[in-house]
């Protein structure tokens, strides 16, 4: 009797679906039966259910046969089949993981924290190095700088002569603006006042950039010459922060530094990017724009302090537009002789200068974490490797059962895969938390690139988690797709030569790689160890300091007497045992530099004139810093007015060079500073202070009193054994009290400023530091399992020498032979890297060479002993021996 | 995948063929019949692994020796049909005359006795 057809199986519209479907629909109705039928015979539901399975065979492999064949009865199907082959593959591998699951545990979170580490740092390298700038055809953007040939000391601002000068004759250049960035008093009934990032520029400024305003409009060339109100853009930030994001901004009169000005637009945060290499106390990244207006007197003024960005004209290149300025800096130099000789100027393009400074400390990490991916991929390879040794029998008895090279490499990728996913998955995870967290821990300098991660991270970090896994995790599974189908090789026990000597071959290649960081680490602790080591000339503990700026334009008698009525009002707060004002904090930046020369010698050519530091100082600067004075005395009351003869103070460097003999106090000299022409005594001498950064070198210094010289904006600084957080409120009431109107700002300890300019060092001794611990230990753990495993597979061979009369020292150094042969070989290819290494970073270290020997043969000892100790634990097992129990057992 | 599989088990995977078209020479039935059929006529002496009775009736049917349908079972489940074809009524029958053949010669050379 035939049944009526329901339905021909091999017309199912979701074929594939369908087929495996009704294979285990089949399948399932005959174990049905086959269960009912026993039960008949008595037996409970359980036990029927049970022998119907016990007679059926292996489910999983039959329904498998089955639906493969169903697959391929129709060539339409073959890659249903193929499907259903990888799903069962995948099935199987994820039983298999869960039946090891430590191994495949550490394999994937390792991975996961290598591909996290590498995303980030990646992520970060793109922000802040690659990612084209926020404006229009960055390409054409180019900066200019002039330079000291004699000094040495690298790109400085320009002067404005110069500056018209370039911007008359260069033909490779579209348009042109100088722009200088301070900062000013921010007033209104918005808040209290605010100390803000100001920005002078001249005409088309934000046209050059290429960034449209976000409201309102850019400043027009009547904007500059206004009489009445000034014309005022302001940041993004500051228009959210201050004026809650308000549609009647444009508009509206604030006021700056006394001056009402009216809001002309609103700029997109682009446009804040910090413009130079200088960093400013109060951050160069801008919150206000000002008009700054080309005077007729540019052409003839000296002094440098414009900052200039350009943009190129079309098809001109940056290497024509610097051929071109520094043609016409030769012209300026035979026009101005006594204002330009020994200058020269550069055109370079914008993103070199915003970038170049960010390149070194970045390569260096993005250098560490590729050396931890890289060990992290040994690892993951070496626990693969031994755990494929493992289940070689399981393959090779595969092998035997018919399954093809094909299907078994098919198997192992679909581990691969997995595993993969898994790893990337959580590695993504990973990195999305460790980039907030990288934000916080980051110097301020990298911090904003850790903030937002490109696009193309995603796609990025799957194809390098692809090319890791296929790499250390499926290449160490090709022996075991070996031709060793032989059913006798599945009861060999570990591996054969060749997959040993892998094994030891990767655990020494991790050892190279951890000293490389190990020397790398060792480099920059001995640099942040040097450099704090460094007397900096000022004492870094107990001082507290401050900033107060006047409004420009204020009447000259009330910036001379304000600062000293601040420093004397500061000094009223109990607590306090000595407070000054200095218009630079020392370790907050570069700061003024001029000219002089010592009036009882002959005057030096033109351009060859002496340079110093210049630091204007009000009441007890020195004694509040810890300034040692050496010879003479400092200022006092008696030098407040202006003198005929103005008073100055020198640093040691500058009277030994210019006075060996000591007899530097009450001479004259000649400064290219200020106001006053005249001739300058000085009063003093006192000790050098590293004024920029530890690592760089002191200059000599002439100290001015702020009452002959006066400055805008001054430090206050106060030397106090309270800390910062007691003092602040009564520190802000104090400059209350001498004026309510004026913000004080940048309030932070001395020691923060010393730290600050430590950041990078310091940073990237840690991370590397912690790195290296890391790979060190895995590297010694690593030494210490390859020797067990190896003491482990030797014990008839030690037992055959030991019976044969081998002392326990002999079977010892049998092994530690061994690990001393590749030890070697590792310590040479691992110094000779970390050598390379350290020589491209060598702009980070201080007073330590990529070829230190003390480093170098320090951290080669450290691995020496270590690798030795990590190979004799495991060799004495060997030793103890007993050689009539292990050659009875075999 | 499994293209090379020794002599003895594709012996015994033919035979297994064999048996099945056999069985199905009787009328269409679902798997479990046919290894309920096999059961009861060989007394359970074969013991065949019931599972591998599927993919034998799988590799079958992709030959064109039988055809299936889906129909329901005794326990009112949806069960599938086995059918011959008339190819596998031809095919049944050649195997038949081989497996005599072989049958006959393998007992007529264990039945020889040595020679004296």
């Amino acid at each position: 009797m035939k049944e009526p057809a329901v339905k021909k199986s091999n017309r199912s519209p979701l074929w594939r679906r369908a087929v495996a479907s009704e294979v285990d629909e089949e399948l399932e109705t005959h174990l049905e039966l086959r269960t009912k039928e026993y039960e008949a015979q008595g037996m409970s539901p359980e036990d029927a259910r049970r022998k119907a399975l016990e007679r059926f065979g292996d489910l999983d492999r039959h329904a498998a046969e089955c639906r493969r064949e169903a697959g391929v009865r129709n060539r339409r199907w073959r890659w249903s089949a193929w499907l259903d082959e990888v799903t069962q593959d995948l099935r199987f591998t994820l039983r298999q993981l869960r039946r090891r699951p430590t191994v495949a545990a550490l394999v994937v979170g390792m991975l996961a924290v290598g591909i996290g580490l590498t995303g980030t740092v990646v992520g970060m390298m793109h922000q802040a190095l690659w990612e084209p700038l926020p404006f229009a055809e960055p390409d054409r953007l180019v900066t200019i700088w002039e330079e000291q040939i004699t000094r040495g000391k690298g790109i400085n601002v320009v002067g404005p002569a110069n500056f018209v000068a370039f911007q008359d004759a260069a033909k490779t250049i579209d348009r042109m603006a100088g722009f200088i960035t301070v900062s000013a008093n921010l007033a209104g009934d918005e808040g209290p006042p605010l100390r803000s990032s100001f920005r002078w520029v001249t005409e088309g400024y934000f046209e050059i950039l290429g960034v449209p305003p976000s409201a309102g409009r850019t400043f027009t060339v009547e904007d500059a010459h206004r009489q009445d109100r000034g014309a005022l853009i302001i940041s993004h930030r500051l228009w959210t922060t201050r004026y809650g994001g308000r549609d009647d901004i444009v508009g509206q009169l604030v006021v700056v530094d006394g001056r009402e000005r009216e809001v002309v637009g609103v700029m997109p945060p682009e446009a804040s990017l910090d413009m130079g290499p200088s960093r400013a106390p109060y951050g160069d990244a801008a919150d206000l724009w000002a008009p700054l207006p080309v005077g007729d007197d540019w052409a003839t003024a000296r002094g440098r302090w414009l900052m200039v960005v350009a943009r190129l004209a079309p098809g001109a290149t940056p290497e024509e537009a610097h051929t071109e300025i520094a043609g016409i800096m030769e012209r300026q130099v035979e026009a101005i002789p006594d204002f330009n000789t020994g200058w020269i100027a550069h055109a370079m393009p914008l993103a070199i200068n915003l970038r170049e400074p960010l390149r070194l400390p970045l390569g260096a990490l993005a250098g560490a974490v590729l050396v931890v991916l890289l060990i992290i991929c040994i690892n993951a390879s070496s626990l693969l490797l031994s755990r494929n040794l493992g289940r070689r029998q399981e393959l090779s008895l595969r092998r035997a059962l018919g399954a093809g090279r094909g299907r078994i490499a098919r198997q192992l990728l679909a581990e691969g895969v997995l595993v993969t996913l898994l790893a990337a998955a959580l590695g993504w995870l990973f990195a999305s938390r460790l980039r907030p967290l990288a934000a916080s821990v980051l110097p301020d300098n990298l911090a904003a690139s850790a903030a937002r991660p490109p696009g193309w991270l995603l796609p990025a970090t799957l194809g390098l988690t692809l090319v890791v896994v296929l790499v250390c995790a499926w290449l160490p599974s090709l022996p075991a797709l070996g031709r060793q189908t032989n059913l006798a090789h599945t009861r060999a026990l570990g591996g054969s030569h060749g997959q040993h000597r892998l094994r030891a071959g990767l655990v020494f290649a991790q050892t190279a790689l951890a000293l490389v960081l190990l020397v790398g680490s060792a480099l920059m602790l001995q640099t942040v160890h040097r450099l704090l080591a460094v007397d900096p000339g000022f004492d870094t503990d107990g001082i507290v300091s401050f900033a107060v700026g006047l409004p420009r334009g204020a009447e000259p008698a009330r910036y001379r007497t304000f600062f000293a009525d601040l420093v004397a009002e500061v000094a009223a707060v109990p607590g306090t045992e000595a407070v000054g004002a200095i218009d630079h904090m020392p370790m907050a930046g570069a700061g003024p530099a001029t000219s002089f020369r010592a009036l009882d010698r002959p005057a030096p050519e033109v351009g060859d004139w002496p340079v110093a530091d210049i630091r204007t100082l009000e009441g007890d600067a020195f004694g509040a810093l810890g300034i040692e004075l050496m010879a003479g005395r400092t200022f006092d009351t008696s030098d407040a007015t202006d003198q005929e003869v103005g008073s100055v103070v020198i640093s040691r460097i500058l009277a030994d060079e210019h006075w060996p003999d000591g007899d530097a106090v009450g001479q004259e000299m000649l400064v290219n500073w200020g106001n006053s022409e005249g001739p300058r005594r000085i009063l003093g001498v006192v000790g050098d202070v590293h004024l920029v950064a530890p690592g760089i070198q002191p200059r000599g210094t002439i100290y001015y009193p702020q009452r002959q010289e006066s400055r805008q904006v001054m430090n206050v600084v106060v030397r106090t054994r309270r800390d910062l957080e007691s003092l602040a409120p009564e520190l802000r009431a104090a400059a209350a009290n001498v004026d309510p109107t004026l913000p004080i700002f940048d309030l932070v300890t001395v020691r923060s400023l010393l730290r600050g300019t430590l950041a990078d060092q310091q940073f990237l001794s840690r991370v590397i530091s912690a790195f290296a611990v890391l790979a060190f230990l895995l590297s010694v753990l690593g030494i210490y399992g390859v020797t067990s495993l190896s003491v482990t597979e030797s014990r008839q061979e030690v037992g055959v020498r030991m019976a044969l009369g081998a002392q326990p020292l002999e079977v010892i150094g049998l092994f530690v032979r061994r690990v001393a042969k590749w030890t070697a070989g590792a310590l040479v290819v691992g110094l000779a890297a970390a050598v390379l290494a350290a020589r491209a970073a060598q702009g980070l270290f201080y007073e330590v060479e990529a070829t230190d020997p003390a480093v170098l043969g320090g951290v080669a000892v450290l691995v020496a002993a270590s690798a030795l100790v990590a190979a004799v634990i495991p060799a004495r097992r060997a030793a103890r021996v007993d050689p009539s129990r292990t050659l009875r057992s075999e | 995948m499994a293209n090379e599989t020794p002599p003895s088990s594709e012996l015994l995977r033919g035979t297994l063929d064999s048996l099945i078209l056999k069985t199905l020479a009787w009328g269409p039935r679902h798997g479990y019949g046919v290894a309920r059929w096999l059961e009861d006529v060989s007394d359970d002496a074969l013991r065949i692994e019931e599972g591998s009775l599927y993919p034998a009736l799988y590799r079958l049917e992709k030959r064109g020796l039988v055809e299936s349908s889906w129909g329901v079972s005794e326990l009112g489940r949806r069960a599938k049909h086995y059918e011959l074809t008339s190819d596998g009524r031809r095919h049944l029958q050649r195997e038949t005359e081989q497996w005599n053949r072989f049958a006959r010669v393998v007992t007529q050379v264990l039945a020889t006795e040595p020679a004296a």
